[in-house]
């Protein structure tokens, strides 16, 4: 995927929606004054001013030629975020030794020239030697890692 | 002056034996289901709701030995902390009622949080049966050395005479030490600012000590050194009878304030199931445990009380007491966090 | 002389067989958790805390002083291997560090950062144990309004810490306060931008957001690079600091420990603040400050001076006063609590054994730390060379571990595969990371104090120019943004002449 758009400019509108989101969801955070401020000054002037900035990043890209975004990677980003996210759900419920695997694999699948059986002697390998390190070696709480 | 204290071996082996232990506390969640009569067959879970090193820490890891020698069975101290110990305390709520989960609780978990967190899932007098108190450690009212009051007395008719101008700090909106204040300044009918902290009671000290606040309430042992070192002065303490720590220093009842009795305590407590039996042999062993010489001794070096309850009933008598007079002051403040 | 029979009291405690074996221990086992991505000293700290329970107490502090510097050096190593500050004051070593190993300079970069780590450790306790209670008074004067303009003043540098554009910069240090203001407020015990989620009430954890957006986020534009992902130079050449080299970081290595020295003093961000604004300071006394960002020397070796320094001074208020000054210190203070001792103004009194033993053996850790780590770069730099389609699953692996061992908390590790796709984007669109991560530390700092400093002031916003210490960081402040605004001024002015002539 390659965007032929100005960073500036979507950098800007970032800002700006993060900015407008923080003060929509904190609207009903008291505010206070400023001798006794509320939970919700503070961020109300933060959001403020990063609205402010995305303005200029804005107006800036209309006004001056800025670096394109160029080409975003989707196959490592999702993949590699998938599989981390697949750590995250499996390590509670099927342990560390099958949400380490998944890790393995999914990241690896994520680059390029990707071989079945390297990955998975890979994966084992690591598994293995996380297991011995920090769980029995370290006594770092695992889920699932202490079984035998 | 001791000597230094040479390594021994037993103390290397003793460190060996912790190691063991901290590794054990893995293999306590694989366990399977149990008799109540050999209770107890496999290490205890102690869950302190707070990090190492904190005053809940102190207290675990002082019972911990001689608990673990009288019930024959490692306790195992596991902290959680998080979320003033709403973490812990949850975690541990939901915990097998088998009594191998045990909780620390203390004045805050138990008694102020749930009236502090409207979100707060565990109800502590439901979700725990109380087994005993262990450890009473009063509060102690400190100011800077040079703000003029030396007395309750005195501060009263200081603080009269400056409504709204006098700061005093605290150790979060939601403690014990700024309620303790709050009840107080009730009590006295006083108009004062409050000035919160967090991270313990460090910072907010430190800022007494170099007045930039005027006072605060601290429990005694963490602000006893200073009083004695002369970084702060004490104006009274939160005891019905004067502390031997500090035989100077008046009780608040004393200078005519007796509603400002008041205490950081903490106790034992298992998850609401746990069979009766399992419940009467833990009070029995805490109580055993709370005549240690040893640990009445380290807990009186750092200005703690230790104690214990007469009956599981007495000590859940105690913690709705003292729940009571929290939520009322929590309400009248309106401290309450949606 | 009083000084030279004290250390020699202290050297005499931390001088035992044992002891030095414990020491010895300390920092291995510090090392190899806090390699681990996003376990930092807290949390490693706090894992093998009980372990010195039942140990001396002499041992068990020198045991915990290894812990901790092991711990630091540990979080170092990995930002200059892969990217993956593993605490907070490695964020700035990440920047150049890992650029060097790009370049090959690996071994150089970690061996620098042990030196440089060493002097200042050895300078600082030479301090400690001159002028320690002295010192502890300067750090009760500042209070709440100084601190809010210390941050700031803080906050501003972070801008220089990007080699980009100010205003994605500043854009980015919001992002990162608005990130830190995630969890119950503190003054109010209101939740903010929880969205109900219990684990939120805490905020989110530093290394979730560092291991997301420096680490994954970078893994995942190694692998879109077409040359199959493999960024690191081959040929490592310059494992050991030649003469040039050292005449090129020692006068970098003692401005850093001087900065980092003093603020180390300070409670909360002491090491995070003296390890940026030395590197701020180094890239503007700097003849090629265009170096900076692409593998410098100086930057790492200002930088790991100043965290440690301040990681050393950060015992002042602690030992002198028994205040702790960071979640480190209330550990320490913990761990002496647990061994029966009271820390404050008594201690040095009543125990001076443990007093100046302390501060020998903190020098003894920096040393072991030292004597451990130069023979371990070796392994490391060849680390690098195992191919990195084989390299980067490990790294992605440890980083899962190091993220959910901090709480034990699956989410945590789902939130850092977030926030690495967030840091893939923002790195598209040319915004960097470092300042996010300072904004996110600060931030909480800054609100705390300012909302601190109007309480005591009852709502004058004049006590930041009435005091003193405050005012001039505020004039500092304003110095600093001229610098920073002056050359963009500048810039523009020559974009609008040059359109003019078109």
């Amino acid at each position: 995927m390659d965007i032929k758009l100005s960073s500036d400019f979507l950098t800007g509108l970032f800002f700006c929606s993060l900015g407008a989101l923080a003060i929509i969801i904190g609207s009903d955070y008291p505010i206070g004054t400023a001798a006794r401020m509320g939970a919700g000054y503070f961020p109300l002037m933060v959001s403020s001013g990063l609205i402010l900035l995305g303005g200029i990043l804005i107006i800036r890209s209309f006004l001056t030629e800025t670096e394109e975004i160029g080409a975003i990677d989707v196959r490592p980003l999702l993949l590699l975020i998938g599989s981390i996210l697949l750590f995250g759900l499996l390590i509670e419920d099927w342990g560390f030794p099958v949400a380490g695997l998944a890790v393995v694999i999914g990241a690896r699948i994520a680059g390029r020239h990707y071989k079945p059986l390297e990955t998975a002697l890979l994966a084992v390998g690591l598994v293995g030697f996380c297991l011995v390190l920090f769980s029995y070696g370290l006594g770092l709480h695992l889920p699932a890692t202490r079984l035998w | 002056m001791k000597a230094c204290l040479p390594v021994t071996r037993r103390a290397v082996l003793s460190g060996v034996a912790l190691a063991g232990a901290v590794l054990a506390a893995g293999l306590a969640t694989t366990r399977p289901a149990s008799a109540q009569a050999d209770y107890p067959n496999q290490p205890i879970t102690l869950i302190v709701p707070f990090a190492p090193g904190g005053a809940s820490d102190f207290a675990a890891r002082l019972l911990q030995p001689r608990l673990s020698q009288i019930l024959g069975q490692q306790i195992v101290v596991e902290n959680r902390d998080g979320a003033a110990g709403n973490v812990g305390m949850d975690l541990a709520a939901r915990a097998k009622p088998d009594g191998y989960t045990l909780f620390l609780g203390n004045v805050g978990t138990v008694s102020i949080n749930p009236y502090i967190f409207s979100s707060l899932r565990v109800k502590p007098l439901q979700d725990f049966i109380p087994i005993s108190i262990v450890a009473d450690t009063p509060g102690l009212l400190i100011a800077n050395p040079k703000f003029p009051p030396n007395n309750v007395k005195e501060l009263v008719e200081y603080v009269k005479a400056r409504p709204g101008q006098v700061n005093f700090a605290s150790p979060g909106t939601g403690s014990v030490n700024r309620l303790e204040m709050e009840a107080f300044r009730r009590e006295a009918g006083l108009d004062m600012i409050h000035v919160p902290y967090k991270g313990g009671a460090g910072p907010a000290a430190a800022d007494v000590m170099g007045g930039h606040v005027s006072l605060m309430f601290v429990t005694i042992s963490s602000g006893i050194n200073h009083v004695k070192g002369g970084r702060l002065k004490a104006l009274g303490v939160s005891t019905k009878q004067r502390v031997p720590q500090l035989p100077d220093v008046p009780t608040m009842t004393e200078q005519g304030f007796p509603k400002s009795v008041s205490s950081s305590w903490q106790g034992v407590l298992a998850p609401a199931g746990t069979p009766q039996p399992i419940i009467d042999k833990l009070h029995a062993a805490v109580v055993e445990a709370m005549k240690d010489p040893t640990i009445r001794e380290r807990m009186g070096e750092s200005g703690v009380i230790a104690v214990s309850s007469p009956s599981p009933a007495d000590f859940k008598a105690y913690i709705q007491a003292d729940a009571d007079k929290w939520s009322g002051v929590i309400k009248e403040i309106g401290a309450k966090a949606d | 002389m009083e000084l030279f029979n004290d250390l020699l009291l202290g050297f005499s405690v931390a001088l035992t067989p044992a002891n030095l074996l414990y020491g010895f221990l300390g920092v291995l086992l510090g090392t190899v958790i806090g390699v681990l991505p996003g376990l930092g000293p807290v949390a490693t700290i706090s894992i093998l805390l009980p372990v010195t329970f039942a140990l001396p107490a002499p041992a068990a502090l020198i045991m915990l002083a290894g812990i901790y510097y092991g711990a630091q050096y540990g979080g170092s190593t990995t930002a200059i291997l892969v990217n993956l500050p593993g605490e907070s004051s490695s964020v700035v070593t990440a920047i150049d560090g890992y650029q060097m190993a790009r370049k090959g300079q690996a071994g150089l970069a970690l061996a620098t950062a042990a030196l440089c780590s060493f002097i200042a450790g050895t300078l600082a306790t030479l301090v400690i144990a001159v002028a320690a209670p002295a010192l502890a008074e300067v750090a009760l004067d500042f209070g709440p309004a100084d601190y809010f303009s210390l941050m700031l003043f803080g906050l501003v540098a972070a801008v220089i810490l990007a080699h980009g554009s100010v205003v994605k910069a500043i854009g980015m240090i919001l992002v990162g306060i608005l990130l830190g203001t995630i969890g119950i407020d503190a003054n109010t015990s209101l939740e903010r931008y929880t969205f109900g989620i219990p684990a939120f009430g805490d905020g989110i954890d530093f290394a979730v957001i560092a291991m997301g957006m420096f680490g994954i986020g970078e893994t995942i534009s190694n692998l879109g690079q077409s040359e199959g992902g493999r960024s690191f130079v081959k040929e490592v050449h310059g494992l050991w600091p030649r003469w040039a080299d050292i005449k090129r970081f020692i006068k970098p290595a003692l401005r850093g420990t001087f900065l980092g020295g003093c603020l180390g003093l300070l409670p909360g961000g002491g090491p995070v603040l003296a390890s940026f604004s030395t590197y701020a300071l180094e890239k503007k006394l700097s003849k090629t400050p265009g170096e900076f960002g692409k593998g410098a020397i100086e930057g790492v070796a200002g930088p790991e001076a100043a965290n440690n320094a301040a990681a050393q001074t950060a015992f002042i208020p602690m030992l002198t006063l028994g205040l702790p000054s960071s979640a480190v210190m209330a550990l320490m203070i913990g761990a002496l609590m647990m061994q029966g001792l009271s820390p404050g103004p008594q201690l040095m009194n009543q125990r001076p054994d443990l007093f100046w033993g302390l501060i020998a053996s903190m020098w003894l850790g920096n040393l072991m730390l030292v004597v451990l780590n130069l023979p371990l770069v070796g392994i490391w730099v060849k680390l690098l060379s195992v191919p990195y389609r084989m390299l980067y699953p490990a790294i992605m692996l440890f980083c899962c571990i190091g993220v959910y061992s901090i709480n034990n908390n699956a989410l945590d590790v789902m939130l850092a595969a977030i926030f690495g796709g967030f840091g893939y984007l923002m790195k598209r669109l040319h915004c960097e990371p470092a300042p996010l991560l300072l904004g996110f530390i600060l931030g909480p700092m800054i609100e705390e104090t300012l909302r601190r400093a109007l309480l005591i002031s009852h709502g004058d916003p004049m006590v930041f120019l009435q005091r003193p210490i405050s005012l001039s960081f505020l004039v500092l402040t304003v110095l600093l943004l001229v610098v920073l605004i002056a050359p963009m001024i500048r810039v523009t002015r020559q974009r609008a002449f040059e359109e003019s002539t078109d």
